[in-house]
């Protein structure tokens, strides 16, 4: 990360009151406030949570203003924020048998125990822009309880049964191709054993799997995405693979305060979970069947959540031993550049001045130019037409 | 329980700028710029050092029994889990300075994580400038002399064993009272 900017106070003053005049634009619109971007830009919201590794709506909505609508600009803000923060604890791990999910779709079973839930997406959408203003007042009779598009807070906790949220456990469709016999259990690695935290150690090449799902979980949507679909293509991935289980809804989170000895809920967040299915033909002491893939992420974030489900099945197909030979299945190309915050700064790191750095390479060249060039114009030919001074650039 | 700090953020936020100081110029004795009511067996300026520097992730390995009222009063406010084996910890609290150990026997890091070693917080019988160690190294300009009562030259002959492990090495803070000097791992100490 590189932040910091020296000399030319008064430019770099006058650079920081402009960015607030062009960020606030002309005073006779009406400023946007939090409460509409929580509400009306929801999924920007979550991608900032997510990237930002924050669940905290209040600082999110505040970067994204603050970074005028710039996601990234304002993950960045974000993750600044949560270094000043103090850590108490760990909480135990989101149980998501227990979601109340507002969506929940499989690509591979039509009648999956607990049924498909559509719940809001895009996806059945026109991808018509509609210029009538009007566009969501049909819906505006609709609470968001009913839409189950709310935490529980306090005064309204889990409405049971209530529109198209479900609070009945919904069975996993992957521990269901487990009973059956179709997939191994695994390791169970991250079930309840402490886990080395990626936020507190720096990424270590070769990285398990439980840092891996977390530096998927707060990389760039837009680099995962594009991994992701880099292995469909061919790069990678040898077989269609199929959409397990993808759901959308509020865990509870649960943490029990050493002195108090016992387990409370501090709270609900939004998640997105996604479970992918690839094929396995068998090897010698496995059986054929079907192996995961798996993603977790804060807020709805369904393209993120598949895609890091596809890395990880590319991912732990390497560690197992498969030969490595696209991107998408290589443990430190994908990890050591999905973070947006570090790709950021060093891409943008070459705006800061290198003047010396170019002086250098300038007087490098210079010289390569008289020595090598020249001679092999002129070969024979010693001697070297008289330079002009050099003007100090 | 006995109180903490008076404000948590701005009375660690001194303190931590203190020891920052502290370990950029090793050797100088700093003063502890809050007040803080440890129980006994602990010096203000220990007590405060570590309430700052501990949380629920930092070990903390002590001569002192876990039971005892320091480590409970510490444990309490900030949650640092207590570790029994002097390898696996991030700080350690050593009161009994004239029966101090090896301190190679605590973590030293690795080469890839130097950072990943056992700070020591050590509670003498006084610091101050009588000359009887000579300390040289990065944030001293020519040496400066120390006085660490109670002390012995046996530890220091110890220290001087892992001080050529650089960058591996512990870090340490002479604490008496209100007053505390940090001797880094990059300090040379010579016994005068």
């Amino acid at each position: 990360m590189y932040v910091a900017v020296k000399g030319g106070q008064t430019a770099v003053r006058n650079s920081r009151r402009l960015v607030t005049r062009t960020r606030r634009g002309p005073e006779t619109i009406p400023e946007i406030g939090p409460d509409q971007i929580e509400n009306q830009l929801g999924l920007a919201v979550d991608r900032v949570m997510a990237e930002g590794a924050l669940y905290d709506k209040r600082a999110v909505v505040q970067a994204i203003k603050q970074a005028q609508g710039d996601l990234v600009e304002a993950v960045f803000l974000v993750r600044a924020y949560r270094t000043t923060l103090k850590r108490f604890g760990n909480s135990t791990p989101v149980n998501t048998r227990k979601m109340r999910a507002i969506r929940r779709v499989s690509g591979a079973f039509k009648d999956l125990p607990g049924g498909q839930i559509l719940g809001p997406t895009y996806d059945y959408t026109h991808r018509l822009i509609e210029f009538d203003p009007d566009m969501d007042k049909d819906t505006a009779n609709q609470t968001l309880e009913e839409a189950g598009e709310k935490e529980a807070t306090n005064k309204s906790q889990t409405k049971e049964g209530k529109g198209a949220q479900t609070t009945a456990p919904l069975p996993r469709v992957m521990e269901i191709l487990i009973q059956q016999g179709l997939m191994e259990k695994g390791p169970g690695e991250l079930i309840g054993e402490p886990t080395q935290d990626l936020t507190r150690q720096p990424l270590k090449i070769p990285a398990a799997r439980s840092i891996r799902l977390q530096a998927l979980a707060r990389g760039d949507e837009g680099f995962l995405l594009s991994s992701a679909y880099s292995l469909q293509r061919g790069f990678g991935l040898d077989r269609h693979p199929f959409l397990g289980e993808l759901r959308v809804g509020f865990v509870e989170v649960l943490y029990t305060p050493p002195e108090l000895g016992f387990e409370i809920k501090i709270g609900e967040i939004k998640i997105t979970e996604c479970f992918m299915i690839n094929r396995f033909n068998g090897e010698k002491d496995r059986s054929p069947g079907f192996e995961n893939g798996y993603g977790l992420i804060f807020g709805q974030n369904e393209r993120k959540a598949m895609s890091v489900s596809l890395l990880d099945r590319s991912l732990q197909n390497a560690e197992e031993g498969k030969a490595v030979k696209y991107p998408g299945q290589d443990q430190e190309f994908i990890l050591a550049h999905s973070d947006n915050v570090e790709a950021s700064g060093f891409v943008q790191h070459l705006k800061l001045p290198h003047y010396v750095d170019f002086q250098s390479e300038l007087l490098s060249v210079r010289s390569l130019q008289k020595t090598n060039y020249l001679e092999k114009q002129a070969p024979g030919k010693t001697k070297r037409p008289k330079s002009a001074p050099e003007k100090n650039l | 329980m006995q109180k903490g700090f008076q404000s948590e953020i701005f009375d660690s936020q001194a303190i931590f700028r203190t020891v920052l100081d502290a370990m950029a110029t090793p050797g100088k004795i700093m003063n502890l710029p809050i007040k803080i009511g440890p129980p006994k067996s602990l010096d203000p300026a220990a007590g405060a050092i570590l309430m700052t520097l501990l949380d629920f992730e930092t070990p903390l390995w002590s001569n002192l029994a876990h039971d005892s009222a320091a480590i409970q009063w510490l444990v309490f406010h900030t949650g640092a889990p207590f570790s029994q084996a002097k390898k696996n910890t991030a700080f350690a609290l050593c009161t009994d300075y004239e029966n101090l150990g090896d301190p190679g026997h605590f973590s030293l890091g690795t080469i890839e994580s130097p950072q990943e070693s056992t700070t020591l917080i050590i509670q003498t019988g006084g610091v101050d400038k009588r000359s009887s160690l000579r300390l040289t190294g990065p944030g001293i300009q020519t040496h400066t002399d120390l006085k660490l009562t109670g002390v012995s030259n046996r530890f220091i002959e110890k220290r001087a064993q892992i001080f050529n492990t650089y960058p591996l090495g512990v870090d340490m803070i002479f604490v008496w009272d209100t007053i505390f000097v940090a001797i880094p791992r990059t300090t040379h100490l010579e016994i005068l």
